[in-house]
C-alpha cells in the first residue's frame, strides 16, 4: 500500500530560516534510509512524520489512513499514530526503570514472549531494574531501541540509533531490526550517517538535496564530479594522467591513462567505486 | 497562657497546612499552562501569579477586606449561599493566604517542568498517553526535587505571614490569630521571652523543612 509524504515546512535556526519540501510517494513495508549532512532536517522530518510539529501545508497518507491532509483540515494527533521512535538522545524517562520504560510503551495487551525476545536480543535481560542513570550510552540506546518496537508499531522511526553501539552490536541489532520488520511489516525509516551499513536492508534511499527530501539510487553514492583532468606531457605509453574530483572538500586526484583521461569533461559524473569514500 | 501558646502555633500550622495543599492542587494546572505556552495570555497570567511577590502585604489585605467584606463582591455572594463571613475568619485567612502564597508554590514547580526536556514529553505521546497522562507519569515526577521546594516554600512562607492576615484575619485569640502576629503583641507589651518561644518555634520548623529540602535535593541529584 501507498506510503506518501507531500510536505512544506518552514522554520527558523540560529543561521536562519530553512524549510523542508518532500515529495515522496513509498510503500507500506519499505525499510527505508535516511541521510544528509548535519542541520539538513533529518531530525525535523521524522518529527513531521510524527506530528509533532505541524508543516505549513501537506498530507501524509499511510496505507489507507490520513495522518494529515492540510487542505481537508486533517491531523491526527501524535497519540494515534501508532508511531514507535527512538530519539537521538534516547528520551529514557529518569523516574522509571528499564522494565517500566519498555511496559510504558507496550499496549494494554502486550506479548509477554515478544518482550522477552526484545530483552533477549538487545542484551537487557539483567538491566531490567537499573535506572537510565545506572545505564551506559550503549545500554540507553539498546533500551531505546526495544522500547520503540515493544508496541509492533504502524511506523518505525529510528534518528541515529547505532550511534554508541560498537560495531558487532551494531550488526546484530540491524539485522534484528530487519527481521522485526519483515515479520510485523513495519514500514521502517532509519536516520543513520553511515549509509552504506543499511545497503543490505533498506530498499529505499532518502537523502537532502537543496532542502528537498529525494529518493536515490545508493549507487550514486559513488559518483563524483570531475573538477580537473591533467593531461601528462609525457609522451611514454606508461605515463599516467590524472582525474581531479572532490569529495566532501577533499581533493583527491585518480590516476588514469592518458588516452582514456582525454575523454573525461570537466563537470561530467563518473562512477568510482568506494574507493574515494572517507 | 499555655493553652494559647498551644491553640497559636496549631493554628499556624492548620493554616499552613490547608493552604499548602490547596495550593498545590491548583497550582499543578496553571504551572502545566506557563510552561507550555506562549503568548499574551501567558504572560498575563504569570503577572498575576507574580503580583502577591511585588505588592506590599498591606496592598493586597486591604483589596482583599474590600473584596470578602459582606458588602463585597466575593463576600456578599459567600454570605448569600453559604451564610459564611469570610472576613475575621478562618476561611478568610486560608484565601488570603493561597493568594498570597500563590508564586511560592507556582514558580518552582514551573522551573522544575521547564526544565524536562521536550524529547521526553513528545516520547510519552508516541506511546499514546494523553496530555494528562504525561503530566502525571512523565512530567511531575521528574520535576518532583522542585514540588518539595514548592511545598517547603509555600509552607514556612505560610506560617510567617503578617500584614495579609493581620487586616483579613483580625488577630482573633484562638480564632484567627496566628504566631507572627502573637510575636508582634508579645513585642509590643515586651514579653519577649513569649516572643521568643513562638518564634523559636517558626525557627526550628522552617530550619528543618529546608533542611529536609535540601536532603531531597541531594538525594535526587545523585540520580
Amino acid at each position: 500500500m501507498n506510503f506518501s509524504v507531500n510536505l512544506f515546512y518552514h522554520f527558523s535556526t540560529l543561521h536562519g530560516t530553512q524549510h523542508i519540501e518532500t515529495n515522496l510517494d513509498l510503500q507500506t513495508g519499505d525499510f527505508i534510509s535516511v541521510s544528509g549532512i548535519s542541520g539538513s532536517g533529518k531530525t525535523t522530518f521524522l518529527k513531521l512524520l510524527c506530528g509533532l510539529i505541524h508543516p505549513e501545508y501537506g498530507n501524509i497518507r499511510l496505507g489507507e489512513k490520513v495522518w494529515l491532509d492540510t487542505e481537508r483540515g486533517i491531523m491526527v494527533s501524535p497519540q494515534e499514530r501508532k508511531i514507535g521512535m527512538v530519539f537521538q538522545d534516547y528520551a529514557l524517562f529518569p523516574n522509571m526503570n528499564v522494565r517500566d520504560n519498555m511496559l510504558f510503551a507496550a499496549t494494554k495487551n502486550g506479548d509477554a514472549s515478544y518482550f522477552h525476545t526484545l530483552l533477549e536480543a538487545l542484551g537487557l535481560g539483567n538491566l531490567l531494574t537499573r535506572f537510565p542513570h545506572q545505564l551506559s550510552g550503549g545500554q540507553q540506546q539498546r533500551v531505546a531501541i526495544a522500547r520503540a518496537l515493544i508496541s509492533k508499531p504502524a511506523l518505525l522511526l529510528m534518528d541515529e540509533p547505532f550511534s554508541a553501539l560498537d560495531e558487532a552490536l551494531r550488526k546484530n541489532i540491524q539485522a534484528f531490526i530487519y527481521d522485526l520488520h519483515q515479520k510485523y511489516d513495519f514500514t521502517t525509516l532509519i536516520v543513520n550517517h553511515q549509509v552504506s551499513e543499511l545497503r543490505p536492508y533498506a530498499n529505499k534511499f532518502l537523502t537532502f538535496e537543496n532542502e528537498k527530501l529525494i529518493t536515490y539510487s545508493p549507487e550514486d553514492e559513488n559518483k563524483v564530479t570531475v573538477c580537473g583532468v591533467v593531461i601528462s606531457k609525457e609522451m611514454t605509453e606508461s605515463a599516467l594522467s590524472h582525474l581531479q574530483v572532490m569529495v566532501e572538500g577533499k581533493a583527491y586526484k585518480i590516476p588514469i591513462p592518458t588516452h582514456e583521461a582525454k575523454k573525461f569533461q570537466i563537470g561530467e559524473m563518473i562512477y568510482v567505486g568506494s574507493c574515494l569514500k572517507p | 497562657m499555655e493553652d494559647t501558646f498551644v491553640q497559636t502555633i496549631i493554628l499556624t500550622l492548620k493554616l499552613a497546612a490547608i493552604t499548602t495543599v490547596i495550593l498545590f492542587v491548583i497550582s499543578v494546572p496553571i504551572t502545566f499552562y506557563l510552561s507550555r505556552s506562549k503568548g499574551m495570555m501567558r504572560s498575563m497570567v504569570e503577572m498575576m501569579v507574580t503580583l502577591p511577590l511585588v505588592l506590599p502585604p498591606t496592598v493586597i489585605g486591604f483589596y482583599l477586606l474590600l473584596l470578602f467584606s459582606p458588602e463585597g463582591f466575593i463576600g456578599a455572594i459567600f454570605k448569600e449561599c453559604f451564610d459564611l463571613n469570610i472576613i475575621f475568619s478562618f476561611p478568610g485567612l486560608v484565601v488570603g493566604s493561597v493568594i498570597y502564597s500563590l508564586p511560592f508554590m507556582v514558580q518552582p514547580i514551573q522551573a522544575g517542568l521547564e526544565k524536562i526536556p521536550i524529547q521526553l514529553i513528545e516520547a510519552s505521546y508516541l506511546m499514546g498517553k494523553s496530555k494528562w497522562q504525561t503530566l502525571t507519569k512523565v512530567q511531575l515526577p521528574n520535576c518532583i526535587p522542585a514540588i518539595h521546594t514548592a511545598l517547603a516554600l509555600t509552607f514556612t512562607h505560610t506560617m510567617g505571614e503578617f500584614g495579609i492576615v493581620l487586616m483579613i484575619g483580625g488577630n482573633i485569640p484562638g480564632e484567627t490569630r496566628l504566631a507572627s502576629m502573637a510575636i508582634y503583641d508579645a513585642v509590643e507589651s515586651l514579653h519577649y521571652k513569649q516572643a521568643n518561644q513562638y518564634a523559636l518555634i517558626l525557627l526550628l520548623i522552617t530550619f528543618l523543612l529546608l533542611g529536609m529540602v535540601q536532603f531531597w535535593r541531594r538525594k535526587s541529584g545523585n540520580r
